[in-house]
């Protein structure tokens, strides 16, 4: 079998199942924490891990061997409405799942705006691998990415835009992301000080 | 599982020592008494190493951990010199209370799936006495470093993985003092030589027993049950910090069968039973735990707390300020004289 036929049959057997079982896991753990917007799991599809194994990096293979190396074959997302509550969930996912990465994804420099998160890489937990489904079907990890709404619903619009098959972006369409993205950044840090004048 | 090479080093507690003892290593011939006795150790490992750990990262969030760095370096050059940087590790977390110890790197592999293995042993030093009979004459001598696999300071960890590079992150340990009294000796084989922590978090662990015996206790029709399983819930304060399993938690209040089968039922998958976790006691209580209201007329109303509204009515006295009345209906299942509430 070559990779994609092996990845197909993972997704199918062990990854799908095992993203919507974690899901659950999560929301359960989650429970109770206030201004969540939503808790999502995927596994990723296909054509998207074909294409990050094919990743090169200056000429070379990035992966070597994409199937143990590549960790967001299960992706889960938590949506806060404050930055203040992105902290909240992350001690609180820190809590119940144990990680082996954590980092707050920022612009390169402060005058760059661009994508905001903050990324775990956590211990799949032995809870979601369930009776019928195979250890070696599905990775040890898994990534969580924690946004506030407008990180998040930037983060989706620039996905959709940005990552097309036409091709690269123009200069100028490049400085209206950007600027969008300053705008949802602006957007966060007003909320998370009228959060805390109204909480104080 | 067979054996590829066996290291060994004889470390010295060190950890306040501004400079290090020097440290000796050697490869392990494979052949002889002494690889026979460390072949089996090696093969009792997948049983004996049950407490499954995942490394930490560093400090700074980033996906790397010394230890599990030292680890990839020995299991691509395995040499002595590879090995030795382990040993200087545990070495420099050996405080005098665990004393001096005879490390040994057994280096392994498996069938396929090809996995290579790492076993990390320590065995820790004692003082005996050896006796030998010569012809009509016994000679028994005093012996300061005998190295044995004492059942009670026994400490090992293994590894096994596919992949060198992405892999090793985790893996099992032993050590017999993890419940030991002194904070030291409790986190010096995982937490400081081995930068590791428990793969399950202490919530996790403690939030899969608690929500097992909630279930238990909302599904039994057991009168027998639902008791063992209150008095349970009330001694299991004893257990705070203790890292323990769901099927160790039901040995140690010696529960009946029929209650330790209602608890494990909703521990699924049921190898989880045996997955090891620190108890948090703010977690079980969050999860299980009884309401109880005590009236000045002498009265105890007791329930578990999701059930405590639907078990009790209470109405407010009107013409007597902060007094109720409590209701509640059902066939009296057991009915006993109590020497304390």
């Amino acid at each position: 079998m070559d990779l994609r036929e092996r990845y197909q049959e993972r997704y199918e057997k062990g990854l799908k199942p095992v993203a919507k079982i974690l899901e659950d896991h999560l929301k359960d753990n989650m429970n109770g924490l206030p201004r969540v917007d939503r808790i999502s799991a995927r596994a990723k599809d296909t054509d998207r891990f074909m294409s990050k194994a094919a990743k090169q990096v200056d000429g070379q293979p990035k992966y070597s061997d994409p199937l143990n190396q590549v960790q967001d074959q299960i992706g889960a997302r938590i949506v806060t409405f404050y930055l203040d509550d992105v902290e909240t969930v992350s001690k609180e996912v820190e809590e119940y799942y144990r990680k082996i990465e954590s980092r707050v994804v920022v612009p390169d420099s402060e005058s760059e705006f661009g994508y905001f998160g903050k990324h775990y890489i956590l211990l799949l937990p032995d809870d979601v691998i369930v009776d019928g489904i195979e250890p070696s079907d599905v990775p040890k990890f898994f990534e969580l990415q924690i946004k506030t709404l407008f990180q998040h619903a930037w983060s989706e619009a620039n996905h959709d835009l940005g990552y097309k098959p036409e091709g690269e972006l123009m200069s100028d369409e490049k400085r209206k992301i950007a600027f969008t993205s300053a705008q949802a950044w602006g957007a966060d840090q007003i909320f998370a000080d009228l959060f805390r004048m109204r909480n104080n | 599982m067979k054996i590829v090479k066996i290291l060994s080093y004889l470390t010295y507690p060190a950890k306040h020592l501004d400079e290090q003892p020097t440290i000796a290593g050697t490869d392990i011939p494979n052949s002889g008494r002494l690889y026979q006795m460390l072949a089996e150790v090696f093969n009792r490992s997948t049983r004996e190493c049950n407490i499954p750990v995942c490394f930490m990262p560093s400090e700074d969030g980033k996906q790397f951990n010394e230890v599990r760095a030292d680890i990839i370096g020995l299991l691509r050059e395995q040499s002595v010199p590879l090995g030795l940087k382990l040993a200087q590790r545990l070495q420099a977390t050996t405080t005098n209370k665990s004393g001096l110890g005879l490390l040994f790197l057994i280096l392994g592999e498996s069938d396929p799936p090809r996995e290579q293995i790492l076993l990390i042993s320590r065995f820790p030093a004692d003082e005996g006495i050896v006796a030998a009979q010569n012809s009509e004459t016994l000679s028994v001598e005093f012996v300061e470093q005998v190295f044995l696999k004492n059942a009670h300071a026994y400490k090992g960890a293994l590894y096994k993985d596919t992949s060198i590079e992405s892999g090793f992150w985790t893996g099992n340990a032993v050590d017999r003092q993890i419940n030991h009294g002194t904070k030291d000796l409790a986190t010096y084989w995982i937490k400081a030589f081995l930068k590791s922590d428990l793969a399950t978090t202490s919530r996790a662990g403690t939030k899969r027993l608690a929500v097992a015996l909630r279930e238990a206790n909302r599904q039994a029709t057991d009168i027998l049950v639902k008791q063992e399983i209150s008095a349970v819930a009330t001694l299991a304060r004893n257990l705070s910090g203790k890292v323990t399993t769901i099927s160790e938690f039901c040995e140690h209040f010696e529960l009946s069968d029929v209650t330790k089968k209602a608890i494990l039922a909703p521990v699924k998958p049921e190898r989880l039973a045996d997955d090891k976790f620190q108890f948090d006691l703010s977690e079980f209580n969050r999860h299980f735990s009884y309401k109880s209201v005590e009236l000045d007329n002498g009265a105890v109303l007791t329930a578990s707390l999701e059930s405590f509204d639907q078990c009790f009515q209470r109405i407010e006295v009107e013409d007597r300020q902060g007094a109720f009345i409590f209701t509640t209906e059902g066939m009296i299942v057991d009915e006993r004289l109590k020497k304390t509430k």
